[in-house]
């Protein structure tokens, strides 16, 4: 499935924004779906090594809308910690397809990342993408032309 | 046995070929290894591959893969399971990181771990859904990341949980980094730079900077890794050198995003900005190198030799410097109707370029950092590459450039990094300073710029400037 979010830049300059996201959580319970463009989750020492890739980055044009595009999966396989799974299965599925809300937090900087080599790269990415943006949508069933109601034949679509 | 590839883990399913194919080109494709997918064994729920190797090869990738397979240098448990994650998109973490472009280990006990008494790593065999990976190359530059490469890196992590020889913070990065580049020999890839541990998807170009942008192919294309290594090992270790690219890329990315506006409209200006920007600028960059690494001497021959190098003989014409000189003094002093005026008559070749003046105009003027850090640099290059046309001597030479950088070094903007110092910080960036680039004259008027905005240490800066040393000594 693919999320389109328009992101308008206000300023005069350019800004940088990240453009893959680097937490993707789900609430089957209440539908929600997060999508963290941002580390801001990350542990500086989360006790285990995490070779972590810089995030993709778009700039954003000053006074334009910017259009930053998601290719997700229908299913996340959440990997699960063995207290969490006993000896069950590796992964817990999460249909992020079947949302009904989507949180988009959106990390942004007035200049591109530029890595430190003195520096631990979390430490780095987190300072960086420190402006977050976030911003609320609801997920509505599409409709199909010429009805008012969703098919009942099949899962209706979302959009 | 004590090394074992996933097979499966409920819904998930790896990709083993690829997990063995790591393994194999790990022992240097040793006929000695072996994966019996009909013995598999159940890790806490996980239907796992062992691996066996008996050792023909020798070598130290092949000796490490001896080391985890047979035990040499440990006892199971733990053991040691690897995951060649196929769908890495569609695969994060518990905390939500998706597996996407990245490597991980987890030792004994760690929380957010799928194992209670095993070891594990998670890697992403597809590098980044197909678009590749890269890390930064030693000497400079960048250079790919392979899936045996990184499956090697991340044993390393693992080897080192299982022996209880893990380093503390970044040095365990470091160790892993040491021994990847033992694969990379292997498959025959240049090294990666074991001090620094940046990497991504992709070719990772950096995002609308000109220089960056319209280096390639020009005489410079090879340098620029070695300006960049410069830059990020030994410019940024300072507290005030670190400040200054902070300052100074916040100011160039107002600025750059433009001028790549402007070559998008105007593509004719992209040749234009080469010529008159970006080689001058790396050749002043080169010439500042020059000045730091000579002690300030042999200005002449290095000017002559710089313009013998390939490519560079027509930005070294008389008549190519007399122009780019009138333009830099356009673009500094004039407004913008002057500017119009006199690109009037040089036609639709410079179309554009008019524009591109009048931003450097206003840029320069407004800031600091973009006049001394480009301009000037630009500047000083054109003035002394000039002088290879007048009929002074090249002692004469020698010390006219001198003059010129000299009088540049002190006028390094003065931020309020300064403020937050103690007095032996204070001391330690002057130093540091001093040791890169300053010398006595220098010092002088830098020393009294910094006293008039931050008097607090004026006297501990007083007496820097009045000490012997830096590039004169």
């Amino acid at each position: 499935m693919t999320v389109n979010v328009m992101v308008k830049n206000p300023l005069d300059r350019t800004l940088y924004a990240y453009a893959s996201p680097r937490r993707i959580l789900y609430d089957k319970t209440t539908g929600k779906l997060t999508l963290a463009l941002h580390d801001q989750h990350l542990e500086n020492d989360a006790g285990f090594i995490r070779d972590i890739s810089r995030p993709r980055v778009v700039m954003l044009e000053g006074n334009t809308e910017t259009e930053i595009k998601l290719d997700l999966p229908k299913v996340i396989n959440r990997l699960r910690p063995a207290a969490e799974r006993g000896n069950g299965p590796l992964a817990e599925v999460l249909p992020i397809a079947e949302a009904n809300e989507i949180q988009m937090e959106i990390a942004h900087q007035d200049t591109p990342y530029y890595y430190d080599p003195k520096k631990p790269a979390v430490m780095q990415l987190k300072e960086w993408g420190s402006a977050v943006a976030t911003a609320n949508f609801q997920v509505e069933p599409l409709v199909e032309k010429g009805t008012t109601e969703p098919s009942s034949d099949e899962p209706p679509e979302k959009r | 046995m004590a090394l074992f590839i996933a097979q499966s883990g409920g819904p998930v399913n790896m990709n083993v070929g690829q997990g063995e194919l790591d393994v194999i080109a790990i022992s240097q494709i040793d006929s000695g290894v072996g994966f019996d997918e009909t013995n598999t064994t159940d890790i806490e729920g996980v239907t796992c591959i062992p691996v066996s190797y008996t050792q023909n090869e020798t070598g130290p990738t092949s000796d490490r893969l001896n080391d985890l397979v047979n035990e040499v240098s440990y006892t199971s448990p733990p053991q040691i399971v690897i995951f060649p994650v196929q769908n890495p998109d569609a695969f994060t973490l518990s905390d939500g990181t998706p597996l996407k472009g990245n490597g991980f280990a987890f030792p004994v006990g760690n929380a957010d771990s799928p194992f209670t008494s095993n070891v594990c790593t998670l890697y992403d065999i597809t590098l980044c859904g197909g678009d590749g990976m890269w890390c930064d190359q030693e000497g400079g530059g960048r250079v790919m990341i392979t899936t045996e490469t990184m499956l090697y890196h991340e044993l390393s992590h693992c080897f080192h949980f299982v022996t209880g020889t893990a380093a503390a913070g970044a040095q365990e990065e470091v160790n892993a980094e040491i021994d990847e580049n033992d694969m990379r020999d292997v498959r025959g890839i240049p090294h990666r730079d074991v001090n620094s541990h940046d990497g991504g998807c992709g070719g990772g170009v950096d995002p609308c900077c000109i220089v960056a942008s319209l280096s390639t192919g020009s005489p410079y294309s090879t340098e620029i890794n070695r300006f960049r290594h410069i830059r990020e090992h030994s410019l940024r270790y300072s507290a005030v050198g670190e400040d200054f690219f902070k300052e100074f890329f916040h100011r160039y990315y107002e600025f750059s995003p433009e001028v790549c506006r402007l070559m998008g409209h105007q593509p004719n200006l992209t040749p234009l900005i080469k010529d008159k920007f970006v080689v001058p600028l790396l050749a002043g960059s080169e010439l500042l190198i020059h000045y730091a690494e000579s002690k300030g001497t042999g200005f002449a021959e290095f000017l002559r030799r710089q313009s013998r190098r390939e490519g560079m003989d027509r930005y070294n014409q008389k008549h190519f410097l007399d122009e780019l000189q009138a333009f830099l003094k356009i673009a500094r002093h004039f407004d913008g109707k002057t500017i119009s005026r006199v690109l009037k008559a040089k036609g639709k070749e410079f179309s554009g370029f008019n524009k591109l003046l009048r931003h450097i105009n206003t840029e320069t003027v407004k800031n600091e950092y973009i006049g001394w850090a480009l301009v000037s640099v630009v500047e000083i290059w054109v003035e002394s590459a000039l002088l290879l046309y007048s009929t002074k001597s090249d002692d004469e030479i020698d010390f006219y450039v001198y003059e010129k950088i000299v009088k540049w070094i002190a006028y390094l903007p003065v931020s309020n990094v300064w403020d937050n110092m103690s007095r032996i910080q204070t001391e330690v960036e002057l130093q540091s300073l001093e040791d890169f680039i300053f010398d006595s004259r220098s010092k002088e008027v830098f020393s009294e710029r910094l006293i008039d905005e931050h008097p607090k240490y004026s006297a501990t800066i007083r007496r820097w400037a009045e000490s012997k040393g830096g590039k004169d000594a």
